[in-house]
């Protein structure tokens, strides 16, 4: 028994000598943390730290801002929901939002929403995703919008006489002509290795939704007619079209950026960062290049998926009184402004789309192809889709394999990917 | 020889209360775990996650609901992986070894030390360095193959079938030094004598490697096998860096497999269950290889 | 050694060498002359082995602003050093306990070891991620992602494989030299410190490498235990590495960056590093 006290004492006195260097200081300066999500640069540090400043010289409160990197984006909102510790505001991609409220992370801000101007006030693809479609109030702040359009090259289509493609069989006969013509061998591009949002975008031509929520339960969609029209639509462009390359399921959006700087492919769909990357890679074919909404499906309907962030404040902040000004602040329409033109993105909000050369190509493009055709999955737990796209990715490739293609080895991928999918939305319901 | 009787005590304390701490504590909440219903709902709060017993394990082994489908195939490509990637660093080590062994030459240790380089590297820029060698177009293997004009349509390895080779080819090139220089130190203990007197009796090299190169490296040999069964099996960095957290079933690891389930799809507990069960299947290798160091130290 | 080798078999001999040197040179060579290529070439090829335009160094210089690899090289060399310390501090006191000493509970304590090897890294995932999130909310003890998480865990996942290599070393030295030295006057633990360790310096050396190289190394406790502020570069490269723009040219140039010191460290103690391997294996 003395041996065990021992043990035991030698145990308290170590823990509490460590635990009394850990413990916290009192802090004078009120603080407010802050976290966005995205690649660091000097340009987003800089206008940050001149927000920062004025915040400060306004208010008198020191804003924290870390950058995390998207690889690190679910890790962190995890980290954050189970140990309730982290920021007081939040970037949220409009995708996550619904889950993020689901389990409870964030606060409610319906006010603040509505004096900033409500409705009105914000781009209209946005609204969709202010709240889950089973929850009433607004919990996340629209900041700036990502619709992405068909780039594509307009010189080498009024090279061939063509125009550009409004339809999916268009999109299936001006790439063949372009590769008749031997200018590219693959010319249509898709990030098979990240493409949720082409699945997205896919399924919404095809007329079908990825998810339906009924009054009181949802159900995953990915099997339904129209989905399985969009899918195999994908799978043709590589299959039995030829138009896109076999190797679509190790592409990224950054392979299919360089591919098509470097003239490998004429189509593929981004956000207006591909114009800016385009003038520091390639400056010799940003004339000719142009935007326009992703052709009709069957459905004869374009689309253009329409993501982007919001502003949240978690449940657990201790300041939501200094983080709604924080947002308020953010949200002046200049500071959304020269936020979202050095992020790479378009305003969320309506004031802010004249200033910062917003109202010019190719950025009013980008605007007026969202404000007709912008589309958003359905705000509610099965937003986004876990594995699913890539369960589909690598049946595309296997569909290919098999040089045709296979109604078993689809169907088979669209049951898995139903399984996985619905499996997470029921973690919600 | 005397000494104080609470002093052995003392010695081995911090790492009893390391081990403790790190090892058994976070070890029984990982089975424990198993037994609650621990998702991104009760995460939240999930010190009163509800006890659901064994749900869990009726969810992954019960078929229909894609976890027992996606665990089997997961768990026999980890055999195969594990299987197919000891034989492979055993003949390349072997190799290796024995010619290293019988040579002699000027640089041989420069030689020896660069064939280590792979073990060294630390692995995630092997693993990156091999993702790009494998990419489709832009890969060095595929330029090569073009090159050579031997296959018509050009092979994608990072997804699909050739995924698995991908990662177990990958995986080789890290692991089989370490079997190399083992394998190498365990050759220089046979004496020169041995094969002194079989060339004299005009035995050929395959029979000296048969009756004294195998059975004079027999233990060592039995023992790197145990060994490298239980790190391989866990292998989790070569998918994980190589793939990310959407692999091919077939590049699909154990470790892996759970490491998605659960932070990516969020079934904490289901992610549990699978560890567990992949516990177990190391427990009993573990005893077997304790079984085997015993009757081989009582011989 | 038999040095009677036929001509056709030291041509053999020699070839096979050069086909080994070969399968680990061609890879290891893609790595290096990458860094050395335009980043478009890098991103669409077509791939040829040395650089088409000239030999770049942007690459480099370049790194450093975009992954915060100084940062990351920082954090992985505190972490690194200060888990081969505790590593051989622990296992030196701990394989000197169970080699010298019969006590009660030694063999299960051993068993305890033992077993700890068969537990896979992923089941302990979960449960750091949730104890630290715990013991912070019960204690203010703030852990995760601190230096001191990392440390402690690495440390204790290297300490099984230490501690029974420590063992069979102890092991190896003769009880008599200690008794002597005691008799002469010294204390047991002035005999330990006098005459044992000294003698196992190989064995430090060995431990202290393989601490080292498994905190250097890992990525599945650092991508979950880490922040930004403590990030390692195992973790930094992949998290670059899986974002959905990575660029092949900054991964790899930033793998050579991060090679540089594991390479010249095994330079200088290669023979540690050998013996290390070769006695862990055969003994552990």
């Amino acid at each position: 028994m003395k041996r065990f006290l021992l043990i035991l004492a030698i145990l308290l006195v170590s823990v509490s000598a460590v635990t009394a260097q850990g413990s916290p200081e009192v802090e004078p300066v009120k603080k407010l943390t802050f976290w966005t999500f995205g690649s660091e640069s000097p340009e987003l540090h800089a206008v940050m730290t001149q927000f920062k400043n004025t915040f400060k010289a306004e208010t008198g409160v020191e804003v924290e801002w870390k950058m995390i990197g998207w690889g690190d984006y679910h890790q962190s909102n995890l980290l954050v929901l189970s140990s309730h510790e982290g920021p007081d505001v939040t970037q949220m991609g409009t995708t996550t939002v619904a889950q993020q409220v689901l389990a409870g992370a964030f606060a409610e801000v319906s006010d603040l929403y509505a004096s900033l101007g409500g409705d009105q006030a914000f781009f209209k693809p946005m609204l969709a995703t202010i709240s889950p479609q089973s929850v009433e109030g607004t919990y996340a702040i629209p900041w700036f919008a990502d619709p992405r359009g068909l780039i594509y090259r307009k010189d080498i289509l009024d090279t061939l006489g063509l125009a550009v493609p409004a339809s999916w069989d268009e999109l299936v006969s001006v790439s063949q002509a372009i590769q008749d013509a031997g200018i590219m061998e693959y010319p249509i591009g898709i990030p098979g290795s990240a493409m949720a949002h082409d699945l997205y975008q896919t399924i919404d031509q095809a007329g079908g939704v990825i998810a339906s929520y009924d009054g009181s339960s949802t159900i995953s969609m990915i099997d339904s007619p129209e989905s399985t029209a969009g899918i195999r639509f994908l799978t043709d462009l590589v299959t039995s079209h030829k138009v896109a390359s076999p190797a679509t399921a190790e592409y990224d959006k950054a392979t299919l950026r360089a591919k098509f700087a470097n003239g490998e492919i004429a189509f593929y769909y981004d956000s207006p960062q591909a114009f800016t990357y385009m003038q520091e890679n390639a400056p010799e074919i940003v004339d000719g290049v142009a935007v326009a909404p992703a052709p009709a499906g069957p459905s004869g309907k374009a689309s253009v998926f329409c993501g982007g962030s919001h502003l949240a404040v978690y449940e657990y902040s201790d300041n939501k009184e200094l983080a709604s000004q924080w947002i308020s602040f953010l949200l002046r329409p200049e500071h959304v402004a020269l936020w979202s033109k050095v992020y790479g993105n378009v305003p969320a909000l309506l004031s802010a789309s004249d200033l910062e050369g917003f109202d010019q190509q190719p950025w009013n493009s980008f605007i007026s192809i969202a404000e007709q055709h912008g589309h958003h999955p359905e705000s509610g737990p099965g937003g986004t889709l876990a594995k699913v796209d890539t369960i589909i990715s690598h049946t595309i490739l296997g569909a290919y394999l098999q040089k045709q293609y296979s109604e078993e080895l689809v169907g088979t991928a669209i049951q898995e990917g139903k399984l996985v999918h619905q499996r997470m939305i029921d973690q919600f319901q | 020889m005397k000494y104080h009787r609470r002093l052995p005590y003392i010695f081995i304390l911090p790492a009893f209360i390391c081990m403790i701490c790190i090892h058994l504590i976070p070890m029984s909440l990982g089975v424990l775990s198993s037994f609650f219903k621990l998702n991104i709902m009760t995460i939240n709060n999930w010190i009163e996650a509800p006890f659901v017993g064994l749900k869990n394990y009726f969810s992954v082994f019960s078929p229909g609901f894609g976890f027992l489908e996606n665990f089997v195939s997961s768990f026999s490509y980890t055999i195969v992986f594990v299987v197919l990637a000891q034989i492979s660093c055993y003949v390349l080590g072997m190799g290796a070894a024995i010619v290293l062994n019988a040579s002699t030459f000027r640089g041989k240790n420069l030689v020896r030390g660069l064939l280590l380089f792979p073990f060294i590297l630390p692995g995630v820029v092997s693993i990156t360095n091999w993702r790009y060698m494998f990419s489709y177009d832009t890969g060095m293997i595929n330029a090569f193959l073009i090159k050579t004009n031997l296959i018509e349509n050009l092979p994608v390895w990072l997804v699909g079938d050739n995924a698995f080779w991908a990662i177990l080819t990958t995986f080789i090139w890290i692991a089989w030094p370490f079997w190399f220089i083992v394998l190498l130190a365990s050759l220089q203990t046979i004496s020169h004598e041995y094969f002194e007197a079989a060339s004299i009796d005009g035995a050929t090299l395959m029979q000296k490697f048969r009756h004294i190169i195998i059975p004079l490296t027999a233990p060592v040999t039995r023992m790197v096998i145990l060994l490298t069964f239980m790190w391989y099996f866990r292998e989790f960095k070569v998918p994980f860096v190589m793939m990310g957290l959407s692999p091919s079933p077939e590049a699909n690891l154990l470790a892996l497999h759970i490491y998605t389930e659960s932070f990516r799809l969020w079934n904490f507990s289901q992610g549990a269950v699978m560890a567990v069960t992949l516990s177990m299947v190391l427990m009993l290798f573990l005893a077997l290889r304790m079984y085997v160091t015993k009757k081989e130290r009582s011989l | 050694m038999a040095l009677h080798h036929s001509r056709k078999l030291k041509a053999v001999m020699g070839l096979c060498i050069a086909g080994y040197v070969l399968w680990v040179l061609i890879p290891a060579g893609n790595l290096v002359l990458t860094t050395f290529k335009l980043p478009r070439e890098v991103m669409t090829g077509p791939y040829s082995y040395f650089p088409q335009s000239g030999w770049i160094m942007k690459n480099y210089s370049d790194i450093w602003n975009v992954i915060p690899l100084g940062k990351y090289l920082f954090n992985s060399l505190f972490i690194s050093s200060a888990t081969m310390f505790f590593s051989v501090i622990l296992s030196v006191l701990a394989g000197y306990g169970i080699s010298r000493f019969t006590f009660r509970g030694r063999k299960g304590f051993i068993g305890f070891v033992l077993l700890t090897q068969s537990f896979p890294g992923i089941l302990f995932l979960m449960p750091y991620f949730l104890l630290y999130i715990q013991l912070e909310s019960l204690t203010g003890l703030h852990l995760r992602g601190t230096y001191a998480s990392l440390i402690i865990t690495y440390t204790t996942f290297a300490l099984p494989f230490c501690m029974m290599l420590m063992k069979s070393y102890f092991e190896s030295i003769p009880v008599d030299i200690e008794e002597a030295a005691m008799i002469d006057g010294c204390s047991q633990f002035g005999a330990f410190l006098r005459i044992v360790l000294p003698a196992i310096r190989p064995a430090i050396a060995t431990v202290g490498i393989l601490g080292f190289l498994q905190a250097w190394n890992d990525v599945l406790f650092a991508s979950v235990l880490t922040n930004e502020f403590t990030r390692t570069v195992a973790v930094g490269i992949t998290d670059y590495a899986s974002q959905f723009e990575v660029q092949w040219n900054y991964v790899l140039t930033a793998g050579v960056v991060i090679s540089l010191p594991v390479v010249i460290f095994f330079v200088f103690l290669q023979k540690h590093i050998i013996q290390g391997l070769t006695a862990g294996a055969v003994k552990g």
